[in-house]
């Protein structure tokens, strides 16, 4: 875990329930859109996260500490002890401990995720919604997902009639 | 391209973030505010594209018509298939009884292997794969496989394209006689629509690759032989209509013999290719201009036996040659990609036929993958031939009797082996039901005029 040194950089992450968050600039990174900030030198000061509680935001920065690259600036020194296979089994274990929360606070993740561009966590958040899509029967992903079937009848019959290996 | 991120979320950002904190704009912001994030497009667009497999997509899309509308936009599809560039294996259709005689074409299902897809077995169970509607046609037999189409010849010598898991059948006219005697129709490819061929409109790009199109966007090139002259026949799915190249003689520099053409034409990169006897050289038909040219396999491979390798396109419109090498001495048995560079190629092509030089093959052929073969299939398994390379699968085999490995040469995974010989069937891409559509109301214009082509030329 990256522990704070003196002349790293610090940015200031704002949910808009009010509450702070300091972070490395590095974790911040994670996040490509506050990446890109960054780089267009927009973040001079506090950034203001949108639609994202501080509950969720808190989430997501735990989530960037653990999977920021741990050879930072001074090179490899840091990972050199532990075997890459290992870390990516250790990193495997926490985000299944991490992902462990209930379907709201997971739909918030989902879109912040997606907010914030953070591939991992939106790869992470999303397996769920992913498997059921995959393994069940249309009428299933649509009540478990709560999606409407908005076809009109006669458009249903024609794809209906085209797709039948669809239809389990 | 991502669609978060960008200027909407960005500007909004960059706009609290400076001291300039404007009153809150309306716009796609908001849309985030949804509690179920599977309403919000860019979300939902975000979780279809991690879905395993084109099957499960086709799924999908199933769903709703905002599903669908989201999975066929052709932007989408292109990512999509950036991140799953193969299509699924559903099985084999046997086309050869291994005496040499082309029986009623069989289908062998891929056992479901590791994590197999259940859409995929889906696809499997409910589609037509014993060819039924073909009942009463005994002299039904498979010329051609490619996509998830195949190209079936029927009694009256008249051909037709049959998507077994949707069920579509689109008819194609007998070739016109035109009263030549004694010619012997050889070869008949199914290829995508042309390139540079005056239908180039017609056919999407998906950045660098050719996005293939799915039934109604076609060519079938046959090749007829009379003594030593050879001639291509196309049929062309914009135009309805064959149209007949010349007879020309191939060019045969220090070959003895034409190659076997029926048996081993192959396709990549807009061109189809027959081996021959000389070991350097390969037969090429490109299908732009529809001439002929010898032209060199990549440098230091020489094919005595010229089973030892094949070519195919590794993705779409990518073509790639695999080969066997180390099969003799003490040598270890290893599989080989080449990747052609076709714009190489094609500068080539565009200066005289006659100036390229056999030391030239460097710049065509990119040595990509190289794998011993007890890696990929184990340490007691002996192949020794290439039988085919087909939309990112390889066949091998060691002898025409032996059973047929099917390899995955994107991720170098052995997925299948099979008893009998004949062509991968894969999924087609786009899956069926999304093919071509930008939004719902082209899609059922399409539909509406593969329906109405299946009920004009199809019986």
């Amino acid at each position: 875990m990256a522990t704070r040194e003196a002349g790293k950089k610090m940015i200031m992450l704002k949910s808009p329930d009010g509450m702070e968050f300091e972070v490395e600039e590095a974790v911040a990174m994670e996040s490509q859109t506050i990446r890109k900030m960054i780089e267009d030198d927009c973040a001079d000061t506090a950034i203001l996260i949108p639609n994202i509680n501080s509950k969720i935001l808190s989430r997501v920065i735990e989530y960037c500490n653990k999977h920021v690259p741990t050879t930072g600036a001074t090179g490899a020194a840091a990972s050199d002890t532990v075997a890459p296979a290992a870390l990516a089994e250790d990193l495997k274990i926490w985000d299944a401990e991490f992902i462990k929360v209930n379907r709201a606070t997971r739909f918030d993740l989902i879109q912040a995720a997606s907010y914030l561009n953070i591939k991992g966590l939106l790869d992470l958040t999303s397996q769920t919604t992913i498997d059921t899509i995959s393994d069940n029967s249309l009428e299933e992903i649509r009540s478990f997902l709560s999606t409407k079937n908005d076809y009109l009848p006669e458009e249903e019959q024609t794809i209906r009639r085209e797709n039948q290996w669809a239809f389990q | 391209m991502w669609g978060f991120g960008d200027f909407s979320t960005r500007e909004q950002l960059c706009a609290n973030c400076s001291s300039l904190m404007a009153e809150e704009k309306e716009g796609p912001a908001d849309a985030a505010v949804v509690a179920n994030p599977l309403h919000d497009d860019d979300i939902l667009r975000e979780i279809l594209l991690r879905l395993p497999s084109a099957a499960s997509l086709a799924q999908a899309a199933l769903v709703s018509g905002r599903w669908r509308r989201i999975a066929s936009d052709s932007k989408f599809l292109c990512r999509f298939r950036e991140r799953h560039p193969s299509s699924p294996l559903v099985g084999l259709f046997a086309s050869d009884d291994g005496r040499g005689c082309a029986p009623w074409p069989h289908f062998y299902p891929a056992l479901s292997g590791r994590g197999s897809d259940p859409d995929i077995t889906a696809v499997t169970r409910k589609g037509d794969f014993f060819l039924t509607r073909f009942d009463g046609e005994p002299s039904l037999r498979l010329r051609d496989c490619r996509n998830g189409l195949l190209l079936l010849s029927l009694e009256d010598s008249s051909l037709c394209i049959y998507d077994p898991v949707s069920k579509r059948r689109v008819g194609i006219p007998r070739r016109p006689h035109d009263g030549t005697a004694g010619s012997q129709c050889l070869a008949d490819c199914l290829l995508d629509a042309g390139r540079g061929t005056g239908t180039s409109s017609t056919v999407r790009q998906c950045g660098q690759r050719m996005m293939p199109q799915a039934m109604e966007s076609f060519r079938v090139v046959s090749l007829q032989q009379q003594s030593q002259e050879i001639r291509a026949l196309v049929y062309d799915s914009n135009t309805l209509e064959w149209h007949h190249h010349p007879w020309v003689s191939p060019p045969t520099d220090g070959i003895k013999r034409l190659p076997k053409w029926g048996t081993t034409a192959m396709y990549a990169a807009g061109n189809v290719f027959w081996r021959c006897a000389q070991q350097s050289l390969v037969l090429v038909l490109e299908t732009s201009t529809m001439e002929f040219s010898l032209r060199p396999l990549p440098p230091d491979l020489s094919f005595h036996v010229p089973s030892r390798y094949a070519i195919g396109e590794i993705e779409d419109g990518k073509g790639c040659l695999v080969c066997l090498t180390g099969l003799t001495g003490e040598e270890t048995p290893t599989l080989e990609v080449w990747v052609l560079d076709t714009n190489m190629w094609k500068l080539h092509s565009s200066l005289n036929n006659k100036l390229w030089k056999l030391d030239s093959s460097e710049k065509w052929w990119r040595l990509e993958k190289k794998i011993p073969v007890s890696q990929l299939l184990g340490e007691s398994a002996r192949v020794r031939q290439v039988r085919m390379v087909i939309n990112g699968l390889a066949l091998l085999c060691k002898d025409d009797h032996d059973p047929q490995f099917v390899v995955d040469l994107q991720s170098m995974a052995l997925l299948a082996k099979f008893q009998f010989r004949g062509y991968p069937y894969q999924m087609s891409w786009p899956p069926a039901g999304l093919a071509t559509t930008n939004s719902r109301s082209t899609s059922s214009l399409e539909d509406t005029n593969i329906l109405h082509q299946f009920y004009l030329k199809g019986n």
